[in-house]
C-alpha cells in the first residue's frame, strides 16, 4: 500500500482521521497539562515555602 | 493492609509513583505505536464498513476507560470518605480529569463513527445519553472540587457525588440490552466467544491495554503534583525542594 492510498482510507477518510486526530489531541493535552502544572508548582515551591495560597494554580506576586 | 498503610503515606507514594512513571510511560508508548500500526495498517478493511470500523480501536478503549476510571474514582473517593485516607482523596481527584477526557473522546469518536455508519452524528438513545451523563458527572465532580477551598471538605462533598453517580455505570453498560438503541451490543464479553474477527480483536486489545497504561502513567504524574502541593509545608517537601535548587 502506498502512502496516499493509506492516508485516503477509502471514502471514510475524513471521519477516520478526524477521530484519530481528536484522540491524539486529547492524549497530547493530557500529557502537557500536568507537565506545565509541575513546572509552575516547582517554581512556586522554590520561590516561597510558606505560601498560604489555597489554589495551586493561582500566581503569587 | 500493612502494605496499604506503607504506601498510603503520600511521601511513599510520591517516591513509588516517581519510580513507576517512566516504566508506565514506556509501556504506553510501545502499546500505542504497535496498536496504531496493527489497527491502521495490519488489520484488513471490514467487508461491510470498509475502513470506518478502524475508529473502533480508539472509540472502544476510551469508552471502556471512561467507565473504569469512574469506578476507580468512586472507589478511591469512598475509601477516602470512610477511612480518611488522604492518598485516596488525591487519587480520586486526579482521576476525574482523565476520566472526563476518556469520556469526551469516546463521545466524539463515536459521533464521527456514527455519521458514516448510521447517517447521524448524534441520537438521543440510551447508550449515547447515559455516556453523556457520565461526562457531566465528571465535570460536576471537578467543579465541586474546585469550588471548595479546604481539601478535606472538597473531598467529602465530591465523594458523595461520585458515589451516587455510580448508579449510571450499569445503566451505560446494560443500556444496549434494556432499550432498543441504535448502538450495537458489546462485541466482547468475558463469558462468550468474541463476535469480531481476530485481526480486529488484536489491535483492539493492544490499544485498550495501551489506554489503561496511559491512565496509570498520567495518574502517577498528576498525583505527584497534587501530593507535592498539599504537603508543601511538610519537612520532606522542604528538603526535597532545597535539594533541587
Amino acid at each position: 500500500m502506498t502512502l496516499p492510498a493509506f492516508l485516503q482510507m477509502g471514502r471514510f477518510a475524513v471521519f477516520i482521521w478526524a477521530a484519530y486526530g481528536f484522540a491524539g489531541l486529547m492524549v497530547f493535552l493530557n500529557v502537557v497539562q500536568p507537565l506545565i502544572q509541575k513546572r509552575r508548582l516547582w517554581e512556586r515551591l522554590r520561590r516561597n515555602q510558606d505560601d498560604d495560597e489555597e489554589d495551586m494554580y493561582e500566581e503569587t506576586e | 493492609m500493612k502494605l496499604v498503610h506503607k504506601y498510603a503515606a503520600p511521601k511513599r507514594f510520591y517516591e513509588l509513583a516517581g519510580t513507576l512513571t517512566p516504566w508506565f510511560a514506556t509501556l504506553t508508548t510501545l502499546l500505542f505505536v504497535s496498536g496504531l500500526y496493527l489497527g491502521l495498517y495490519w488489520a484488513p478493511p471490514d467487508y461491510q464498513q470498509g475502513n470506518a470500523y478502524r475508529i473502533m480501536f480508539i472509540h472502544v478503549p476510551n469508552a471502556w476507560m471512561s467507565m473504569m476510571a469512574y469506578m476507580i474514582m468512586a472507589l478511591f473517593a469512598a475509601a477516602g470518605y470512610i477511612w480518611n485516607i488522604r492518598l485516596a482523596d488525591i487519587l480520586a481527584k486526579v482521576t476525574a480529569p482523565l476520566g472526563a477526557s476518556f469520556t469526551l473522546t469516546a463521545l466524539v469518536t463515536g459521533s464521527l463513527w456514527g455519521k458514516p455508519m448510521w447517517g447521524t452524528y448524534w441520537v438521543w438513545d440510551a447508550r449515547l445519553t447515559s455516556e453523556l451523563v457520565l461526562f457531566f458527572l465528571y465535570v460536576g465532580y471537578m467543579a465541586l472540587q474546585a469550588s471548595i477551598d479546604d481539601a478535606r471538605r472538597a473531598a467529602h462533598a465530591s465523594a458523595i457525588l461520585a458515589i451516587v453517580g455510580v448508579v449510571n455505570i450499569p445503566i451505560i453498560h446494560y443500556s444496549v440490552y434494556w432499550w432498543h438503541t441504535l448502538h450495537q451490543p458489546a462485541s466482547l464479553t468475558l463469558t462468550s466467544q468474541p463476535k469480531i474477527y481476530i485481526t480486529m480483536l488484536i489491535p483492539l486489545i493492544v490499544m485498550s491495554i495501551g489506554f489503561m497504561f496511559f491512565y496509570l502513567t498520567m495518574l502517577c504524574v498528576r498525583a505527584r503534583n497534587e501530593i507535592l502541593w498539599r504537603e508543601r509545608r511538610a519537612d520532606w517537601v522542604r528538603k526535597l525542594v532545597e535539594s533541587r535548587p
